[in-house]
């Protein structure tokens, strides 16, 4: 095999020496060849044209004396052999230089062709040699320097992960330790914090169809002109982000909400709030709210917040819904408390005004009617029969009383004849009394008979309304709607007159008895909803749920009765 | 001579009205019942001319024993009321019965209602005959044809806004009401006309003219 070509950079001022070099080499060895400079400047040239493997280098140069010759072109040319030509005597620096990385060197005068040719081939291959260590060398420490930044992932992957799972596990203990709705959500805000650094954020509940409301909200005070989030009910239909958690139950992540033409700036912050995240929070199968989460700077929240957050959801969801379904529970009993008190107080005034109907009217009249009988006996027979029929007359009265007591009580017709027939003859009797006309419609309930507790319900609170109507409302004529469906009876009393603030009005109590209403329509899974205010009329609507209802009769079925 | 069954659950009234028919010398009681049941079992057997029937009864209520009567028997019943009320003169009169007396009438009354109906005529207490004639066969109340016509003013209101376009949020600034309650409106007046999206309400507001698409 014949030797590798190499190529042999000369840098030598003394051109006898350089003469002699160059013969020597070109007379020993067809496989090498040589390039000759007389400066150090005009050899580092020279090596930047590239294509040389060994340098013979006299320190003595017009431009560059002793070692630091050798140094200056050893930083030129780091991996090209070097050999040091230097004068006999001049051992201490030839060494010098052979220690800081020179291949050999050798003495000028005592060199022959056969030494010069086995030098400059020896250095090639050890520089050789060298630079393949070199390089293996260098791989193999950035091999070393790539697993270690690999390592220090992976430990950092795990230390984050078992942060997450103890932010998680933290959060199931905080978020399961109370049945209060404000805490649950307080302490889901805090857990959030931890897992996703937000600036502002807040929890939204799904208030029926398309309605979010805001129930906690945290940090919202820093932005400027920020009025206080709680409370604010959101349109999902007219903010389409939410829209798309509400309905279709997935994150939303608005990168830089000055890109996002649906923002909405004008609310809670939102002119400065640049990033937004948004999560569904989904219980038993459906949207019941989300979080919010804001950033003052665009482009903050990444996909990794985002699934940090939704990791959250599941046992959100579900603390929020045991809340909610806890303070129903919770404000239903103390509905029924409140209304059992309340029985008690109504069954004792009705009693009394019984008594007092059945004393003061009744009772005189049959005293009445005893002495008339017991004159008329006393006379003779033939001015009898004016007291008698005096009597009667009497008695025709008293028999009159007693339906009417009765009718007040009960209308036996709500129970012989049903709703319909018992609405109509309440109208008729109350334009009597009151002079109000009513415009009544109904669709669905004639021929049809409810389950009692339903059509008592119904009729009460038709009646109440419009008692309400007639001491209030100050108007010649009120529309009545029922309408019935398979599965819901509506009830609708409506009036055009003088209106009134319903809160105040359910706060002002027992008087006017929408409280009252209240509770009979959810004491039946029903709502009542009062749509009014001062000066606009005032619209009562119920619904009462006759499926549902019709399951849990029987336990209703005694409050239903006792009510009356 | 006119035969007559006397029902009612109340033995003291059952009592005096035997006195009274008992004055007249062509009626013959023939049998009497403390409850509805009996009445009809009673009328069965007996089969008389005329039966005389409370309207309310244990049992089966005269309305039904009106019913019961009118179909197996040939026997003509007369009710016997506290309740000038149409609702159930229309009722005891659809169910069969030959007649309808209030219970506080003359007594010379009720002696001519039950020879007016065993002469096959029909008799109503003067007090509740123009009325309940009126009534009489006819379909009461208001029962709209129009679903329309079923919508309350608020919802009409709540209606129309609606196919404009408004969201609730807008619709309760518009109204001055709460969302939650401008909600129940929605869902009331959806239910009603048989709606099941708010496309469906455009189209119904286009339809009835509510609202128009050039606008």
């Amino acid at each position: 095999m014949a030797p590798d070509p190499i190529h042999v950079l000369l840098i030598e001022d003394d051109r006898s020496h350089a003469h002699i070099a160059r013969a020597l080499i070109k007379s020993g060895d067809d496989s090498i060849s040589c390039d000759w400079v007389e400066t150090l400047a005009d050899g580092l040239n020279r090596l930047d044209a590239g294509g040389i493997d060994v340098v013979l280098l006299d320190f003595g140069l017009p431009d560059s004396h002793g070692l630091d010759t050798f140094l200056r072109l050893q930083a030129h040319s780091p991996s090209v052999a070097v050999i040091p030509l230097t004068g006999t005597g001049d051992d201490a620096l030839a060494l010098k230089a052979v220690h800081l990385g020179a291949q050999d060197y050798l003495f000028k005068g005592a060199v022959n062709q056969q030494l010069l040719t086995r030098t400059i081939r020896y250095a090639f291959e050890r520089k050789r040699q060298e630079e393949a260590l070199r390089r293996a060398r260098d791989e193999l420490e950035l091999r070393v320097a790539e697993r270690t930044a690999e390592l220090r992932d992976l430990y950092d992957a795990e230390r984050r992960a078992r942060e997450t799972a103890e932010t998680l596990r933290a959060a199931n203990l905080a978020l399961t330790r109370s049945l209060n709705l404000d805490e649950v959500l307080t302490s889901l805000l805090d857990c959030l914090a931890h897992l996703v650094p937000y600036d502002s954020a807040c929890v939204m509940l799904h208030t029926g169809d398309s309605q979010l409301g805001v129930y906690v909200a945290h940090g919202y005070e820093q932005w400027p002109q920020s009025e206080p989030m709680r409370r604010i009910v959101f349109d999902a239909q007219a903010h389409p982000h939410l829209g798309r958690i509400l309905f279709q139950g997935e994150s939303v992540l608005i990168p830089d909400t000055s890109e996002e033409p649906s923002w909405d700036a004008t609310i809670g912050g939102g002119a400065v709030i640049r990033n937004w995240l948004g999560v569904p929070l989904a219980a038993r199968g459906r949207v019941i709210g989300l979080y919010s989460m804001d950033k003052g700077a665009p482009g903050f929240f990444t996909a990794e917040h985002r699934q940090l957050a939704e990791m959250l959801t599941a046992q959100a969801a579900a603390a929020i819904d045991n809340a909610r379904l806890f303070a129903d529970v919770h404000s239903r009993e103390e509905q029924l408390r409140a209304l059992s008190r309340r029985l008690v107080e109504v069954q004792e005034s009705e009693r009394r005004l019984i008594a007092r109907e059945l004393h003061d009217e009744i009772g005189q009249m049959l005293t009445g009617l005893k002495l008339l009988l017991g004159t008329a006996l006393r006379l003779p027979p033939e001015t009898m029969g004016e007291r008698l029929s005096q009597a009667q007359e009497l008695l025709n009265e008293l028999m009159g009383r007693v339906r009417n007591l009765s009718l007040d009580l009960r209308p036996a017709m709500l129970d012989d004849l049903g709703l319909l027939h018992a609405l109509f003859w309440h109208f008729e009797r109350y334009t009597q009394q009151t002079g109000i006309e009513i415009q009544f419609t109904h669709t669905g309930i004639e021929g049809r008979r409810f389950a009692h507790e339903i059509e008592t319900a119904a009729y009460r609170l038709i009646q109440e309304a419009l008692t309400n109507v007639a001491r209030y409302a100050g108007v010649g004529n009120a529309s009545v709607h029922v309408w019935a469906s398979d599965d819901l009876l509506t009830v609708q009393v409506e009036d055009r007159g003088c209106g009134f603030d319903p809160e105040t009005a359910i706060a002002a109590g027992r008087s006017n008895g929408l409280a009252g209403m209240r509770e009979r329509a959810e004491l039946l899974g029903g709502s009542l909803t009062i749509d009014s205010s001062p000066g606009a009329g005032a619209n009562l609507t119920a619904n009462l749920p006759l499926k549902a209802h019709d399951e849990d009769s029987s336990s209703q079925n005694g409050e239903g009765r006792d009510a009356e | 001579m006119i035969t007559i069954v006397l029902a009612d659950d109340h033995h003291i009234v059952r009592q005096a009205m035997r006195a009274l028919l008992e004055t007249v010398p062509d009626f013959k009681l023939v049998g009497e019942a403390g409850d509805g049941l009996e009445a009809v079992r009673t009328v069965e057997r007996l089969t008389p001319g005329v039966l005389v029937c409370d309207l309310m009864m244990p049992a089966l209520n005269g309305l039904e024993v009106a019913r019961q009567v009118a179909q197996r028997t040939r026997t003509r019943v007369l009710i016997l009321s506290m309740h000038s009320n149409d609702a159930y003169v229309s009722e005891a009169l659809s169910n069969g019965a030959a007649g309808y007396v209030l219970k506080d009438c003359q007594s010379s009354e009720l002696i001519h209602a039950i020879r007016e109906i065993a002469a096959g005529r029909r008799y109503l207490s003067p007090q509740i005959s123009e009325r309940a004639i009126e009534l009489y066969g006819r379909k009461f109340g208001n029962m709209p044809e129009d679903p329309y016509q079923t919508l309350t003013t608020r919802e009409r209101e709540v209606l129309q806004l609606a196919a404009e376009g408004r969201t609730n949020a807008q619709i309760s600034e518009r109204l001055f009401i709460s969302p939650r309650t401008i909600e129940t409106h929605r869902a009331n007046l959806m239910r009603k006309l048989g709606l099941q999206n708010h496309g469906e309400l455009i189209r119904y507001a286009v339809k009835r003219g509510i609202i128009s698409l050039d606008g």
